[in-house]
């Protein structure tokens, strides 16, 4: 019949993959849910594209399959595959009732119970995955937020501050009664590796991470890899989205292969050339960081823990007088007595950043400073400051105040003032000291030379510091708190001063200001993310979980994959190979290792080595501590080698 | 209309308290298009993260958005699904089939009680859970062009060929957007016509890409060289524009100009023999422009085909591919009935 159509479709005879032909007319009645997934996110981001024209539609058709995902060898049964008034009916179709059984005994872990985790669960339960004799465990120790209802679709307004495991658990409980799924409020890692022992793993047939940073992902990649199970892993970054199947004794490992690390802002940049928005944002965020958490932390610490002092003095190099000095600002210099006095020192802050800096840094290189090779110094990507000048009629300077007085407030325990009017009234009466820049002020222009700057240990300096500051005794009442960043809460008045503060520098430096929108996102390191992607990695994923529970073992049916939903562009290639490596005649690859059981002594244990494989040990360590090393001195080695 | 209401048609209120509802204030669709804007706020609580991908231009648009989704299976539900959470105006959960144990494999809003009721009408409260700015309902009725103009955007999973042309000529020729979409054991399908003079206003989602100048040529073919450690990061037929530049002032802010790539740090601006001399500076910016499509309707489509390639090993298959879905519905249609599983 095909080929009858195909005339009427344009189609030529020799155009047609009879084997493909077949295998579409065998499954026509089959339905899975990884597929819809796929193909349902797919079209949900065509359907946004329509309503906004915003992203590159498909032009104009798609076509996607998983064969794959069928058995090598097929059970020729014709009842297998018989519908009989079960919910896996249409999956049945497809992959026969041995198969529907044996998802039902799988055991999996799935890691995080998020956007990817929800999805996950999702499919697993329509898939039938631990519904029999297996089970579903899902551990997640995060709380349910308003943002994460856009995409993890089995939370509701109602769940929010509540564990997202449990929650998760429940909903997709609701959808497929028979699901075995046990919810953990665990984070991964060395911590709870007492719940997650070897009784645990050996028990997985599979892992699904469905995590949301590198370390965790290289954590699970690394317990699999020793525990030799599969591993599903996938991310998404907006519209992007990849996916990875690492199957033991055949392919890499998730950690085989690595993104080059983030570049990080060269220090000159961010201390006195910025040029753009990112730097003046993370500016902030430093000066942040320093002022209301670490300046905090420090004077909290000293008046709270006894030994703060006697820590302090065994740091290296010149962090004791820093940290000193950092205390005597927080206790002394710079310590409110009230409401009043949070204004006075955020005006002064002010001045200093964003006036007086400015100034000393053109003192020591003026706007037509001309270099030894007779360039101009301020060209290219250093951008000739201007300083700016206190007004209260500016909004963006009232910002700065109420953000950073308040915040001042919060640390010391003062009570906070929101009234904007109040605070422009105080702020106009404050009298800032006048400033002239100095010589010999040392200004780093590459982070070369700042490195070169060595700190000279100033003794005296420190024993004056311990003379000064206020005993503990003294402010016995007083509590200071240092501030953690929390980007999303509105009323905290954390990315207020973000804002104000990378959006003055800006203006210093003339680099177009951000608004609070994109301030948060390049501050706050946000993931864009949306649900399109999410479930088409997600399907992706669970396609290659059935090809492991066919017990494929060839590397070309395994599929990572690559979408970018915005272009659209979809990719997909091999798994690559576990790299071989040889010794003698043996080879091995990350996969393989030597067991050796019994008991043994030190000696025995070498020997062991020596006589079977002709390897001499060279050392020997079980986690951070050193057993044996052949440069180990002889009395130490001979003390050991009896144990 | 002043305020946005959840609307379920026929459906009992969830049994669980409602939650806070916030109201929008939403254009009525006809004068949004006299207006051009519709005056949305974007729940940036919520939306936060989508935001982000999106931003707030489209996001605004799709909150004056009305989706059909038709036919309500595994496919249909997911659909729906992530089209509800990201926040058009209303969806529309159509289908005139009942439920029956061949959905409850993926569709995960219907369970083995819901068996025999229509499916639309049995899922639309869940769905209509996922998000409360959206209006969500259901619809059993035929798909009429009277009915079909209330959508701006039209998804079809489950209809026959026949019905699949019909609704894609209506469509095509109303302005609509049409969606088809089927996925058939392991074999999924996707086609879209957005209709004639399509406006795709950012093509890929990417932020400009802007370089410092170290210099520009005077010249019919303008050499933009670009300092040492910024490289442009354009490509051939980009459009750009630029600031501070010092000497050559006209660039400042000019019109969106194409430009061709001659190398990581150098490209072409076409002629400058008319500008003063460069005499230092300059930031050079790309400038995102929008581009029309024309698709062609399905009728037109089905005999020559454009395909997006998903696997390149599989890219000689595409044709077989294409003809297996339509072989499909030319049985179904002569026999009335799908080929039983595995049947040869």
């Amino acid at each position: 019949m095909a080929k009858e159509k195909a005339a009427s479709v344009n189609i030529m005879d020799n155009d047609i993959n009879e084997e493909v032909l077949r295998k579409f007319s065998y499954m026509v009645s089959g339905d899975t849910c990884p597929m819809n997934a796929v193909i349902g996110g797919i079209v949900a981001q065509e359907v946004l594209k329509a309503s906004s024209g915003k992203f590159t539609p498909i032009f104009q058709w798609l076509y996607f399959d998983a064969v794959e995902c069928l058995p090598a060898v097929r059970n020729p049964e014709a009842e297998n595959y018989e519908m009989n008034e079960s919910r896996y009916d249409s999956q049945i179709a497809l992959f026969g009732k041995q198969f529907q059984e044996k998802l039902g005994d799988l055991k999996y872990f799935i890691v995080g119970a998020g956007a990817i985790g929800c999805e996950l669960l999702k499919n697993f339960a329509m898939m039938g995955v631990g519904a029999g004799s297996g089970s579903v465990t899902v551990t997640d120790m995060d709380l349910i937020e308003k943002s994460n209802l856009n995409r993890q679709f089995l939370f509701r307004p109602w769940d929010v501050q509540q564990p997202k495991s449990t929650v998760a658990a429940k909903a997709v409980k609701a959808m497929n009664p028979k699901i075995n799924v046990v919810a953990h409020e665990n984070r991964v890692g060395t911590e709870t590796e007492k719940v997650y022992n070897d009784a645990f793993f050996e028990n997985l047939d599979g892992v699904a991470n469905a995590l949301d940073n590198v370390d965790a992902r290289i954590y699970m990649d690394r317990r699999c890899v020793y525990y030799r199970k599969p591993l599903l892993e996938s991310g998404t970054l907006g519209t992007k989205g990849n996916t990875q199947v690492v199957v033991p004794h055949i392919t890499e490992s998730y950690s085989s292969s690595q993104d080059p690390p983030e570049k990080s802002i060269p220090i000159c940049t961010l201390k006195n050339f910025p040029y753009a928005i990112e730097h003046t944002l993370q500016w902030a965020r430093d000066t942040f960081e320093g002022v209301f958490r670490q300046a905090a932390s420090n004077a909290a610490q000293y008046l709270t823990e006894p030994a703060f002092m006697e820590r302090i003095l065994k740091l290296p190099g010149c962090q004791p007088v820093e940290t000193l000095e950092s205390v005597k600002r927080a206790l002394v210099d710079d310590f409110p007595t009230g409401f009043e006095d949070c204004i006075k020192w955020a005006r002064n802050q002010w001045e200093d950043h964003y006036n007086n800096q400015i100034r000393q840094l053109l003192f020591n290189f003026p706007p037509d400073q001309i270099t030894t090779s007779g360039q101009p110094f301020w060209s290219g990507p250093k951008r000739c400051p201007v300083p700016l000048t206190f007004d209260i009629k500016n909004p963006l300077h009232i910002d700065y105040i109420v953000a950073a007085a308040n915040l001042k407030a919060e640390v010391y325990g003062i009570v906070q003032n929101r009234n904007r009017d109040f605070i422009t009234d105080v702020v106009s009466k404050v009298e800032v000291p006048p400033f002239t820049p100095k010589c010999g002020i040392k200004i780093a222009v590459t982070d070369a030379e700042a490195q070169s700057a060595s700190g000279n240990v100033d003794h005296d300096r420190l024993q004056y510091l311990q003379k000064l500051l206020p005993s503990p005794s003294q402010l016995k009442d007083l509590v200071i708190k240092p501030l953690e960043f929390e980007k999303d809460d509105d009323n905290n008045f954390h990315m207020d001063f973000i804002v104000a503060a990378s959006n003055l520098r800006a203006e210093n430096y003339k680099i177009p200001i951000a608004d609070r929108h994109k301030s948060k996102l390049i501050a706050g390191k946000i993931i864009p993310a949306i649900a399109t992607t999410t479930s088409v990695v997600s399907g992706l994923v669970c396609l290659e979980l059935i090809k492991l529970a066919q017990g494929h073992r060839n590397l070309d049916v395994y599929k990572n994959g690559f979408v970018n939903l915005a272009l659209p562009f979809f990719g997909f290639s091999e798994p690559l190979p576990a790299p071989r490596q040889r010794f003698y005649d043996f080879e091995w690859t990350l996969w393989d290792r030597f067991e050796v059981k019994g008991e043994m002594t030190l000696q025995e244990f070498i020997d062991h080595f020596k006589n079977e494989y002709k390897l001499e040990i060279t050392m020997l360590s079980q986690g951070v501590c050193m057993l044996y090393s052949f440069f180990m001195p002889p009395a130490k080695r001979n003390e050991r080698m009896q144990l | 209309m002043a305020s946005k209401k959840r609307k379920i048609e026929e459906v009992e209120d969830a049994d669980e308290s409602p939650p806070k509802k916030k109201t929008l204030k939403v254009d009525d669709h006809k004068s949004m298009e006299a207006n051009g804007v519709a005056h949305v706020e974007i729940d940036e609580g919520l939306y936060s993260r989508q935001l982000y991908v999106l931003g707030h231009d489209a996001m605004r648009q799709m909150a004056t958005c009305n989706v059909l989704i038709s036919g309500v299976g595994g496919l249909g539900v997911e659909v729906a699904k992530n089209v509800i959470l990201s926040g058009v105006r209303s969806v529309t959960l159509h289908d005139q089939d009942v439920c029956a144990y061949s959905d409850l494999s993926s569709q995960f809003y219907l369970a083995e009680s819901d068996i025999g009721k229509n499916r639309a009408q049995a899922c639309a409260r869940k769905l209509a859970e996922l998000n409360d700015y959206v209006q969500t309902s259901f619809y059993d009725g035929p798909l009429t062009i009277e009915y079909l103009k209330k959508f701006q955007v039209v998804v079809l999973t489950c209809s026959t060929q026949e019905e699949q042309l019909r609704v894609s000529d209506l469509a095509h020729a109303s302005g609509i957007a049409l969606i088809v979409a089927d996925t058939k054991g392991l074999f999924g399908q996707i086609f879209c016509d957005f209709g004639e003079n399509f406006k795709v206003v950012d093509q890929t989602g990417e932020n400009p890409v802007s370089a410092m100048i170290a210099s520009i040529s005077q010249d019919t073919e303008g050499i933009v060289t670009c300092i040492d450690d910024s490289r442009h990061g354009l490509e051939d037929g980009d459009y750009v524009t630029f600031s501070e530049v010092q000497g050559m002032e006209e660039l400042n802010g000019c019109p969106p100009r194409k430009i061709k790539v001659l190398g990581p740090y150098t490209l072409s601006i076409g002629d400058t023999t008319k500008y003063s001399k460069y005499i230092r500076g300059g930031v050079i910016s790309q400038v995102k422009m929008p581009k029309i499509l024309n698709f062609l309707p399905m009728r037109k489509s089905l005999l020559s085909p454009e395909y997006l390639i998903t696997d390149f090993a599989k890219m000689d298959n595409l044709a077989t591919t294409h003809l297996a879905f339509a072989t499909l519905h030319h049985y179904k249609a002569k026999k009335q009935c799908l080929p039983k599983p595995w049947n040869e």
